[in-house]
């Protein structure tokens, strides 16, 4: 049976000049998938052991973790700054001094002997001292001191605290005075140099302990492939 | 000027002290060799015209004030 009622009428046909219906923009995700970050780096593994060879010797601890080039730019990097610098001071810039016959530190109404009252005299042996092995015969020195000897027991003259001088003494005997006075300047420039290679040192021995500041993406993952992340 | 820096002088032990604080300093910050020797260079660039800045402002004052 047929129906009365006439059927609605069909749209238009869409001219072929209107710009079709443009599908609903997709929804917006409230967080960024996963897979779009770039991949995060592992953790950080500290590296004790080669944080104290590069102590010992700068750069030992980077060519221990197979970073030899590094390494070897460490090693003759400080070592040349160091051993640069105690020539400069014509090698006798780098001690700690024998501090018996001097008043010693008092912290809090408390004497402090030994160490603590020898690196306040001479505060630039805490920042000589992290070159590491170059610095300890100076603390052979200062374990064997004698005031009586112009010499030590093993290293003679090397890192031993120098006399501090008279005014009789003979021209060729070299003396604090003497170095300070002779030195153009160039003897206090080279214990800075000798600080200087200790205190990087430090940096290299943390390069050694938790790698560089920038670290790289392991090899074969880009930071903006999200296809190599695994 | 030049008599003073051509005589022995604790500016000539100076170049020994940017290279190796430039390398050592960028080679801590980064592993690749490129970044590291990038690095150094600006580390060096910088540093030296520090030095040179105030080696002109010390001059100047010594010589006209």
């Amino acid at each position: 049976m047929a129906s009365d009622t006439p059927a609605a009428p069909l749209p238009p046909p869409p001219a072929a000049s209107d710009p079709l219906p443009l599908p609903p923009p997709p929804p917006v995700p409230s967080v960024i998938p996963r897979t779009e970050l770039p991949p995060a780096l592992p953790p950080v593994k500290l590296d004790y052991p080669a944080a104290a060879l590069s102590y010992l010797i700068p750069g030992l601890g980077q060519v221990y973790q197979g970073r030899i080039g590094k390494g070897l730019l460490f090693f003759f990097g400080l070592y040349t700054l160091f051993f640069y610098g105690m020539w400069m001071g014509q090698w006798r810039n780098v001690w700690l001094p024998d501090v018996s016959d001097m008043p010693p530190l008092e912290i809090a109404g408390s004497r402090m002997p030994g160490v603590p009252s020898s690196l306040y005299y001479r505060p630039q042996f805490m920042g000589q001292f992290w070159i590491g092995v170059a610095a300890w015969p100076a603390l052979v020195q200062f374990s064997n001191f004698d005031p009586a000897q112009e010499t030590g027991p093993i290293f003679g003259a090397f890192q031993r605290m120098p006399p501090e001088g008279t005014a009789n003494d003979p021209p060729e005997r070299v003396t604090l005075n003497k170095l300070q006075r002779d030195g153009n300047k160039r003897w206090d420039l080279g214990w800075v140099y000798t600080v200087i290679a200790g205190v990087l040192n430090l940096l290299v021995i943390y390069d050694a302990l938790a790698g560089p500041m920038f670290r790289e993406p392991p090899a074969g993952r880009k930071p903006d492939d999200p296809s190599s992340a695994s | 000027m030049m008599p003073a820096l051509l005589a022995m002088s604790i500016y000539w032990d100076l170049p020994v002290l940017l290279v190796v604080v430039s390398l050592v300093y960028a080679a801590t910050r980064h592993d690749r060799w490129d970044k590291i020797l990038r690095e150094g260079l600006g580390w060096g660039v910088r540093i030296a015209g520090f030095l040179i800045g105030i080696g002109l402002v010390l001059y100047v004052l010594s010589t006209y004030i």
